[in-house]
């Protein structure tokens, strides 16, 4: 019989066997300062282990029944297999359904890793009797922000035992993926979350986050994290979208030194950017800031509006998106920057609004501000499959590039001058 | 008792429910636990004469055109009245009203967006469908998609066609190639 080749949600039957293999490694097989661990969660049918007893790790290593155990080092024969677990598929107990898979990158989200990260990554399903492989499942690593996984599942269905490949999994790593297990990981510390957009509530599972259909007229985003999906259905494009910055630009004559000292004597400057990133890897910049003023109809898609004033635009500072190219883009993170001046935001009181052509206005306010940091991450926008997301960040940094640094976007700054 | 199928069986709607006028076909899955896209399954139904078409565009049932021209097929949509507990979308077939020249109905479910999101049925779990009576809401007959049909994006997943004076409901699951709109145009509709 020959080795079955699984893609992601392929499954196949597994011969009768008393025990089987399941093996898996990475490539490359070392990154500095990455850890991999492999993991095995025995649930029941509804997805959840009986008891944390049925979470099979480094640190547990055998199931209490003896049916899985964990293999820090393979004796499959093959120098790729990284970590294994054998499973004695007739002492499973009755009440385990399926053996997940799954691996997890150690504290990944807080050093900025992923499985995009690696090159490949693979499970592969062998009979030990034999040593021969019955089924393969090369994870499609590219662009992967998860940083910890199911890789695949052993499963029975009517009465056999298959093997199912699934690479699906969070961004926040071993926490959620456990907890979507019933497993409660308490000693482990919650990782910062430098991209909260990741960030996963608290168990019970969310939402779908597609909010459809939007009745409201105008959609605030109140918190850091919050987001709104705006989709169109196929053969529709979302048109022009435009994200205006708006904020109070009265000059404030208040008088005496105190006044010029907090930026009053004059009205506050606002300069709105974005970084961007498209699907296929190339990202910059749109800024006032090095006249980097973006392109409408050619990439990035993305045009800075600058001093127009006419009708279509709105008051303050508007960046134009070019919804029918929106499949080609993966994110943008629009920013405000105050360049010279002290950083006054609580005196700025902006105000962001997403515009889209049919869809209610979305509104964010920067009104949680931390005083004396001039840069400003507002929102994130992020184009997924026909999906539009846009989340409220509003977190505020000393310049772009500590902000690119927290959003892993990894582009290289140098000292710019707006004249 | 519900039937439980597998790929190719049948059962007669007819006998299994005597004096059935009405049927709600209901179509469930469950939400996305894990990041990414979420999954978004869309029922399409097809009214297909002797030759296995269309008759016209009309009778071709989905999100954008939710009842059939006889008024005999309505697609609820989103499921948000709570009736056909469970469902995510129900489509509600009066079957005295079919017109007499529509041979069989046929059922489809297709992932909205499958190829952006690299997202298959295999990756959708308890995904299902079902046949209940629509006067006393039990289930008639019951198909599970996840499991077979791994790495396809578009399935027809069954058909109720007419076998003299009862109809019967059959469970295709076959998978089909490259979504809704080629599933539409292989049924005889025109697709913009």
């Amino acid at each position: 019989m020959g080795v079955a080749v699984l893609t992601p949600g392929a499954n196949a039957g597994i011969p009768s066997a008393p025990r089987v293999v399941v093996a898996v490694g990475w490539n490359p097989k070392s990154i500095a300062g990455m850890e991999i661990d492999a993991s095995a969660f025995m649930v029941k049918a509804d997805g959840k282990v009986p008891d944390d007893a049925h979470f099979v790790f480094y640190g547990s290593q055998s199931s209490p029944d003896g049916s899985v155990r964990f293999q820090p080092s393979p004796q499959t024969g093959s120098p790729a297999d990284m970590q294994a677990f054998e499973v004695a598929l007739t002492q499973v107990p009755a009440v385990v359904d399926s053996i997940d898979i799954c691996v997890t990158i150690h504290e990944g989200q807080a050093r900025g890793q992923s499985f995009g990260s690696l090159n490949g990554m693979f499970a592969r399903l062998l009979d030990p009797s034999s040593g021969q492989e019955v089924a393969r499942f090369d994870l499609p690593v590219a662009g992967m922000r998860e940083t910890a996984i199911t890789l695949a599942k052993v499963y029975r269905r009517n009465g056999q035992w298959k093997i199912r490949a699934v690479g699906q999994g969070f961004s926040g790593g071993l926490a959620p993926l456990a907890r979507q297990y019933g497993v409660d990981i308490t000693d482990e510390p919650p990782a910062p979350s430098p991209v909260p957009v990741q960030a996963k509530p608290p168990a019970p599972p969310p939402p779908p986050p597609v909010v459809k259909p939007i009745s409201l007229i105008k959609v605030t985003l109140e918190k850091r994290g919050q987001s709104v999906s705006l989709e169109k259905k196929p053969g529709e494009s979302f048109g022009e979208i435009i994200f205006n910055l708006n904020w109070n630009q009265r000059s404030e004559k208040k008088g005496g030194l105190l006044g010029g000292l907090l930026g009053g004597s004059k009205g506050i400057d606002l300069d709105l950017g974005c970084l961007w990133e498209l699907e296929d890897g190339y990202k910059g910049v749109v800024q006032a800031l090095g006249n980097a003023w973006g392109n409408y109809q050619d990439e990035p898609f993305i045009k800075h509006a600058g001093d127009d004033r006419t009708g279509a635009m709105a008051q303050g500072e508007n960046i134009r998106i070019n919804g029918d190219k929106l499949a080609k883009i993966k994110r943008i993170l629009v920013f405000a920057f105050i360049y010279d001046g002290v950083p006054n935001w609580a005196a700025a009181d902006g105000v962001a609004t997403v515009k889209v052509p049919g869809q209610p206005d979305i509104e964010v306010r920067l009104d949680n501000p931390t005083s004396g940091q001039g840069m400003c991450a507002i929102a994130l926008i992020e184009s997924d499959g026909g999906k539009l997301k846009v989340t409220k960040e509003e977190r505020y940094f000393r310049g772009h590039q500590p902000m690119d640094k927290a959003y892993h976007w990894g582009l290289r700054w140098a000292a710019g001058s707006k004249d | 008792m519900a039937v439980s199928l597998s790929k190719g069986g049948n059962v007669s709607l007819s006998k299994e429910a005597p004096g059935l006028t009405a049927i709600i076909v209901g179509l469930g899955w469950d939400a996305r636990v894990t990041d990414g896209s979420a999954f978004d399954l869309d029922a399409s139904v097809f009214l297909l004469d002797e030759g296995g078409k269309v008759r016209s565009d009309a009778d071709f049932i989905f999100y954008n055109n939710k009842t059939s021209a006889d008024g005999s097929v309505v697609h609820q949509g989103d499921n948000q009245s709570g009736a056909g507990e469970g469902d995510d979308e129900t489509v509600v077939i009066d079957l005295s009203k079919v017109s007499a020249d529509v041979r069989k109905v046929t059922f489809s479910v297709t992932i909205h967006e499958a190829e952006a999101r690299r997202q298959n049925f295999g990756q959708v779990s308890n995904a299902y469908i079902r046949v209940l009576n629509k006067a006393d809401s039990k289930e008639i007959a019951r198909y599970d998609l996840s499991e077979d049909y791994s790495t396809e994006t578009a399935m027809i997943f069954g058909e109720i066609y007419r076998n003299g004076a009862e109809w019967k409901f059959k469970a295709i699951g076959q998978g089909f190639a490259g979504g809704l709109g080629p599933l539409a145009k292989n049924f005889g509709v025109n697709i913009g």
